[in-house]
């Protein structure tokens, strides 16, 4: 079975293609991921053209949607998400407030409507979080890592950024590991993405 | 060593170089934003010596701290090109260089005789960044001048006068960057001309490729918010080139804890694009 899906991220050639294994990896089915023609750049974006790209996606009968952003965020900062955090209306500029909050409220109402399901994704802190944890590195920030998304990136990657292909190859080596989606599962946000997709199945 | 430097020039001692200060305690200062881009790295090339700074700074560590800093630039290749050079018929050479883009399709043809393995990464960088692109060929004239021939996937083929400029840039600084030797310093300006926004992050990428296989390095002089974007996680490696009454003055966005808090919630293309790093000029 192939099930493609409309995958908005910050950086859809890296991130794009981490959801779309780890998709195939949760769901056990081949995802083929579609971006259209759009181009996100930052978390910003996908909330700012959530509802272009789903209404694009549903014109070309997608039916599956996921929107990621990390979480670059703290305990005075971004708080990560809880299961009773109200519904609230955020402004898109909000910032300091949880982003899986901010981001579910940029989904149309209209996708959920005609039968769109959607999973909204906030890695906290970012996507290499889950990475490290793979690789077995601490997981106590600092407090410069806390906050600062660059410095988790420089963990995983090192203080070079390589090419993409590359970074891929790195995040696929963790993430292929036999006991990847273990250790990832204890990490709550990683948990949060997995039972949102379960309601897929 | 650097800080030797600093401690030297707090003295209001100027490092001067072909009489422009090029060193204050500030950083390195130019009278425009491309001083340190051109002046400072071409005039070094064309033969400025530093006898002034060995009789202010007897210490031989601190003129071999500025000869280091400026050894990795003396060979440095400045891109600037130039579209109607790129669009042009070249003559067969047998050491072309890309130039201004004068020489592209000798440089192209060389590599078709010469050096096939070039030649086969230029057409793959080619397809991976214009993906209608299948390869580029070169056309023969009767007057014996070469023009490049783009060749799509579905095989029609355009030549250099007919593809949009941003072809013929991509074309043309992909060159660049494949022909500068091992370990070299290429400095690109405006590498985003011409070049659709979406098409910049595979340039990027393949400009990391080279500094990976290559160590090769790239200097890339931008105005582009989307480039910019593009290292917002490698803030050390962006240079915020700040016009001040006294110059221009250079730091390193990782440098400025002024804007730390406001990096936080914005990318630094939007920080470019809002005013905000000329704000911090005036502010100075």
């Amino acid at each position: 079975m192939t099930l493609t899906v409309a995958i908005a991220s910050e950086f859809d050639p890296y991130d794009g293609e981490i959801y779309r294994y780890l998709l195939e990896t949760v769901l056990r089915v081949t995802v083929v991921k579609w971006t259209g023609t759009f181009m996100f750049s930052g978390y910003r974006t996908v909330a700012k053209f959530a509802p272009a790209f789903l209404t694009a996606a549903a014109g070309h009968n997608i039916q599956h949607a996921i929107l990621a952003v990390d979480n670059d965020g703290g305990a005075r900062r971004r708080p990560e998400h809880a299961e009773n955090h109200e519904p609230t209306v955020f402004a898109l500029d909000d910032d300091d407030v949880c982003r899986e909050c901010w981001l579910t409220q940029a989904l149309p109402i209209t996708w959920g409507a005609s039968g769109g399901r959607s999973c909204v994704v906030v890695p906290v802190q970012v996507i290499e979080t889950w990475l490290l944890a793979i690789r077995g590195d601490e997981l106590i920030p600092t407090a410069e890592q806390k906050y600062n998304r660059s410095a988790i990136k420089k963990e995983f990657f090192g203080r070079q950024i390589p090419p993409l292909a590359q970074r891929i190859a790195l995040a696929m080596h963790e993430l292929q590991k036999p006991n990847a989606l273990t250790i990832l599962g204890e990490r709550p946000s990683f948990n949060r993405f997995v039972n949102r997709l379960r309601s897929w199945e | 060593m650097r800080r030797d430097i600093r401690q030297a020039l707090q003295l209001n001692e100027s490092v001067l170089l072909n009489g422009k200060p090029v060193f204050s305690n500030n950083g390195i200062v130019g009278q425009r934003s491309q001083a340190v881009f051109q002046n400072s790295a071409f005039a070094w090339r064309s033969g400025i010596t530093i006898p002034n700074l060995r009789e202010k700074f007897p210490d031989n560590s601190l003129v071999n701290e500025v000869e280091d800093i400026f050894a990795s630039v003396t060979k440095a290749r400045h891109v600037h090109l130039k579209l109607e050079s790129l669009r042009g018929d070249n003559a067969v050479e047998p050491t072309p260089s890309v130039g201004d883009g004068s020489q592209l399709a000798a440089v192209v043809t060389r590599w078709i005789l010469e050096f096939p393995e070039t030649y086969a990464k230029y057409n793959d960088f080619i397809a991976r960044c214009l993906p209608e692109m299948k390869r580029v060929l070169i056309r023969s004239s009767q007057s014996g001048q070469v023009r490049l021939v783009f060749e799509q996937k579905d095989g029609e083929r355009f030549d250099a006068t007919q593809v949009s400029d941003g072809v013929m840039f991509f074309a043309g600084l992909i060159a660049h960057a494949l022909e500068a030797p091992s370990r070299s310093l290429v400095m690109l300006e405006e590498p985003e001309r011409g070049i659709h926004p979406r098409r910049l992050a595979e340039l990027i990428d393949l400009l990391r490729t080279l500094v990976h296989e290559q160590q090769t390095q790239f200097v890339l002089a931008t105005h582009s918010p989307v480039l910019l974007n593009l290292f917002r996680d490698e803030r050390e490696a962006v240079l915020v080139f700040r016009r001040g009454p006294k110059g221009t003055v250079v730091q390193r966005l990782a440098d400025m804890p002024e804007l730390a808090d406001t990096l936080d919630r914005a990318d630094p293309g939007e920080l470019l694009a809002n005013g905000v790093f000329n704000e911090s000029i005036t502010a100075e």
